[in-house]
């Protein structure tokens, strides 16, 4: 099995456009597991969320798993809150 | 909801979808939001607000048609200012309250998604208010202003949003619904994504927020009466209420619509609101007036008047008036259907009423707060501060605005202390979940973080204790103008009052009280009683058993508090601190109560415990309070020396009984457990003696002593289900209270050392520790054993051996009770030792058929092994004759 990571950025802006086309090109291409490091990510913002809502997306038409690694509590309560923390695996 | 539903085009659901999807997502994203990310944001809201306040007002005009654009600015300028005023300093994000003395803190959570319903009346202002709201406390809305004040509403909204998103905070937060309508509405307040609604507006939307099963804060109409009481400032209530109704020409739903004036004054006042710009009406134009601006058909005002200029309203329906009224007035004789005008007015038109007196006048306030006002807003004016509160008692009111203005003081913050808001809570009258001004705590779900807290023990004992040989000597320290000795025929005959009398300064008049030797009947106290107040005794020297003694203390509560009613005073109770009846601290007769026991088992000399027989009503009452502890104990062998072998063994494991249910009491601390274990060593060592050898002085005094100490223990520790089997078993098949004791006591040491079944709820207890306690216990006796459960077990058999060696029958069998007569009586006995209060402090809680169980273990009996002589206790305590 295939495992890839990326580091998200902090940035918000940076964060977005690596979600959305880094990760999102990760996907398209292999299979197995994406771990996306949020180690440095204090907060996410409405882009970020709705670009993880897409990558869950992607992740279940394809045989990828997507596993967050260093996400914090105020993280995971907000995509618990949008009804997101199910489609992702989480890795301390 | 369905016929609303359906009305809406897939594009407009489509609409709403994505304002609910962009609100849900800001919502989740601000939790991750700090204090200072919320304050930094509000503050920058608010002070865009106050730079738009004028332009904002403009719109609201221009747009509504209602109220006055200076009014308007100063209600934005409220909503912005006051409303910043109030919420700056308060903590909305995470711990916002702690009370460390009680070990609560509260913590603060965002509600999500608020759906938000604004009126036409006060339109920007609301908005502006809710949006600051919303973002000191995290929270995402969406509006749906009244369709004819969605374009100012919108605008304000937009500035808030602006502004909020530029200082940080997530996109989406706030929405406003275009061109809302009543579908809009519904299929919002019904969106699964909605966590809150709150609606200020018409009873309409109120209503339809409550219905869709929803948390809401709806907030309703109001019918503002106001007391003019003959007390008042005149010229501060008449100018104030003219400001009030006049402002933004009425629309605050807090304004005043009724004043009902006293007789004295009506006059005076109606004068001085002339003076100042009002129109009184006369009965013909109160007449056509009320036909214009009151729907006849409805019997609510018509909304064409609402907010909109007394003169104008004047105008309309032809009456003639100043050019610069402020105001019409318009005197009414009653309220209902057939006195339109005493209805809700948004507009400047106030009726007033004449009345003849203060309970008229309370009523007539009382008609109009029912006519549609209910729970809202009442104002008084008047210095007589016994008319207030008669006012605030009797009106439905959220608030009652004393001597300022109603419109103004029920916003909060400008006349008065209270919150500012621009949303009234109504409470239950008005059909709202609640009387507050709404504030920021109603956009916050507040958790309460609760630690676990000690409740506050006690070690309470009577003051004195007087032991050893001879302590009755004692009594000459004790003056007395007049004595009575309580006490039994029978002690009397042994010469026992005698020794008491030798001890009594000479000159002391001492009268003998001889009651029967049995649980004291009512009418023995009350005897008792009359007996002390013909002897105006101070003190009372009961001398006996715990039958006498406890006649002593009912007789000293009824002669200190004759008030008390006894049967009252017996109420149950779970916890001590918590119950329900106080005993009385009466000073009717100041009195002594010396104990002097003649038994060594009941340490009734020193507890707070007595038993009384209501004969009439054939049962038996438990008192129990400190109150009843004697002042003084005696604790002197001298008196128990002559104790039969029977009554010695009786009232030796009785004593134990008490001393080992304390110890593992949920009630038991360090200074119970410190009596409770020398007593259970006291026993063990002498009672074997004192009952071998009675004339024993030491093993007499020794046992004497250790029923107190273990009295001392229970006494504050209370006992255990022992105790409510005993209690039980004794009264139905007439064993004494000892024996039935000893009869359970192996069978309960083994219940309560075993992994309960059902935990005892107790604070005080950091784990369950009984079997512990019983290993502490044998290793003080010396008892031997590897393991906790192997030091218990020799305890259970120690026990034994002692009940052996006393003589105590092995079982209930034994007393030759059948077991085909015992079945049957073991289902009133389970109830009845269930009902006993002595098991709640047992540490474990004994279920029904556990009670049952023991019961019939009791029946059966302790094993019949007989071992060795007891082992010897730890002897380090020798040289105190322990």
């Amino acid at each position: 099995m295939t495992t890839n990571a990326l580091l998200i950025p902090a940035d918000p802006d940076r964060m977005v456009h690596t979600l959305r086309h880094e990760a999102v090109g990760m996907l398209k291409c292999g299979e197995g597991e994406l771990i996306l490091d949020f180690c440095s990510v204090l907060r996410i913002d409405a882009a970020a969320a709705g670009a993880m809502e897409e990558l869950a997306g992607l992740a279940d038409r394809s045989s990828t798993r997507i596993v967050l690694r260093g996400v914090n509590i105020g993280i995971y309560r907000a995509l618990k809150l949008l009804s997101l923390a199910h489609r992702f695996s989480f890795l301390s | 909801m369905t016929e609303n539903l359906s009305s809406l085009s897939d594009d407009r659901m489509a609409y709403l979808e994505g304002l609910v999807r962009q609100g849900r997502t800001a919502a989740a994203i601000f939790s991750q939001f700090t204090q200072q990310d919320v304050d930094r944001i509000v503050k920058a809201m608010v002070l865009a607000g106050l730079e738009q306040a004028q332009y904002l007002a403009g719109l609201a005009i221009e747009e509504t048609r209602l109220g006055l654009l200076e009014d308007k600015v100063i209600k934005n300028m409220v909503a912005t200012e006051f409303v910043y005023d109030y919420v700056r300093d308060k903590p909305s994000v995470g711990v916002i309250r702690e009370f460390p003395e009680r070990g609560v803190v509260e913590v603060a959570d965002p509600i999500g998604l608020i759906f938000s319903v604004t009126p036409i009346t006060n339109p920007t202002s609301t908005v502006l208010f809710k949006c600051i709201m919303a973002i000191k406390t995290r929270n995402a809305v969406v509006f749906a202003p009244h369709p004819k004040a969605w374009r100012c509403c919108q605008e304000a909204m937009r500035i808030m949003y602006e502004t909020a998103v530029k200082h940080g905070a997530p996109e989406g937060v706030f929405t406003c619904v275009e061109s809302p309508t009543i579908p809009d509405n519904v299929y919002l307040m019904h969106h699964k994504d909605v966590r809150l609604i709150d609606a200020t507006g018409g009873p309409g939307a109120v209503k339809a927020a409550y219905g869709s099963g929803k948390p809401a804060l709806g907030v309703g109409p109001g019918n503002t009466p106001v007391y003019l009481e003959k007390t008042a400032q005149l010229d501060m209530a008449v100018v104030d209420i003219i400001t009030s109704k006049t402002f933004d020409n009425g629309t605050i739903c807090a304004s005043e619509q009724t004043v009902v004036i006293d007789d004295e004054i009506y006059d005076s006042v109606l004068r001085k609101f002339a003076d100042l710009g009002a129109h009184i009406c006369d009965e013909k134009e109160t007449a056509l007036l009320g036909r214009f601006v009151i729907d006849p058909e409805t019997g609510a005002m018509q909304p064409m008047a609402v907010g909109q200029k007394a003169v104008d309203i004047a105008r309309a329906c032809g009456l003639r008036v100043k050019p610069d009224t402020k105001l019409l007035i318009a005197p009414i004789q009653g309220v209902g259907r057939e006195y339109p005008l005493s209805v809700e007015k948004l507009f400047p038109v106030l009726a007033v009423y004449r009345t003849k007196s203060v309970d008229e006048a309370l009523r007539v306030c009382l008609d109009v707060n029912h006519a549609g006002g209910r729970g809202h807003t009442a104002v008084i004016f008047s210095r007589n501060d016994e008319i207030i509160r008669k006012f605030s008692d009797v009106i439905d009111a959220g608030r009652i605005i004393v001597n300022s203005p109603g419109s103004i003081g029920a916003l909060g913050g400008v006349y008065n202390d209270m919150v500012p808001t621009f949303s009234f809570g109504c409470g239950t009258g008005g059909g709202n979940s609640t009387t507050d001004n709404v504030n920021l705590y109603h956009y916050l779900n507040i958790k309460r973080v609760a630690r676990r807290v000690q409740a506050h023990m006690w070690f309470r004992v009577p003051n004195q204790i007087y032991f050893n040989l001879r302590a009755v000597e004692n009594l000459r320290h004790f003056p007395s103008r007049s004595t009575v000795i309580v006490t039994n025929p029978h002690l009397e005959q042994m010469g026992l009052v005698d020794i008491v009398r030798r001890s009594i300064p000479a000159q002391t008049p001492v009268r003998v009280l001889a009651i029967p030797d049995a649980e004291p009947e009512v009418k023995v106290v009350i005897e008792g009683v009359e007996a002390l107040k013909l002897q105006e005794a101070d003190q009372i020297i009961a001398l006996g058993g715990g039958s006498v003694i406890d006649a002593a203390k009912i007789m000293k509560l009824k002669y200190v508090s004759p008030e008390a009613d006894l049967e009252e005073l017996a109420a149950p109770f779970l916890d001590i601190r918590k119950r329900v009846v106080q005993y009385p601290t009466g000073t009717a007769n100041q009195v002594r109560l010396i104990a002097i026991s003649t038994t060594s088992g009941t340490g009734s000399e020193v507890t707070p415990f007595a038993v009384l027989i209501d004969k009439e009503r054939g049962r038996k009452v438990t008192l129990a309070d400190y109150s009843l502890s004697p002042d003084v104990a005696i604790v002197d062998p001298q008196f128990v020396m002559s104790m039969p072998r029977k009554l010695t063994a009786d009232t030796g494991i009785d004593c134990l009984t008490h001393a080992l249910e304390a110890g593992v009491s949920i009630h038991s601390s360090p200074y119970t457990d410190s009596n409770a274990m020398q007593a259970i060593r006291m026993v063990f060592k002498y009672l074997p003696i004192a009952f071998e050898h009675p004339d024993d002085e030491e093993a007499r005094s020794m046992m004497h002593n250790a029923a107190c100490i273990a009295a001392l223990a229970f006494s504050n520790a209370s006992v255990g289900v022992n105790h409510a089997l005993a209690h039980a078993f004794g009264a139905r098949f007439g064993v004494s209270h000892g024996r039935a004791n000893a009869l359970m006591l192996p069978h309960v040491l083994a219940y309560n050392a075993a992994v309960p079944t059902k935990f005892m709820p107790s604070p005080n207890q950091r784990a369950y520790v009984a079997h512990k306690k019983y290993a502490v216990v044998a290793d003080l006796l010396g008892l031997g054993g590897d393991t906790v459960a192997g030091k218990v077990q020799n305890l259970v058999r120690a026990t034994e051996d002692l009940l052996d060696l006393v003589e105590i029958p092995r079982s209930i069998a034994d007393l030759g009770i059948s077991e085909e007569e015992f079945g049957r009586a073991v289902p009133d006995l389970v109830k009845i030792a269930f009902d006993d209060p002595s098991w709640r402090s047992n540490p474990r809680m004994p279920l029904i058929g556990e009670l049952a169980g023991l019961f019939w273990s009791a029946y059966r009996g302790r094993s019949p092994r007989k071992t060795a002589p007891l082992a010897e206790p730890v002897t380090a305590m020798e040289g105190m004759g322990i």
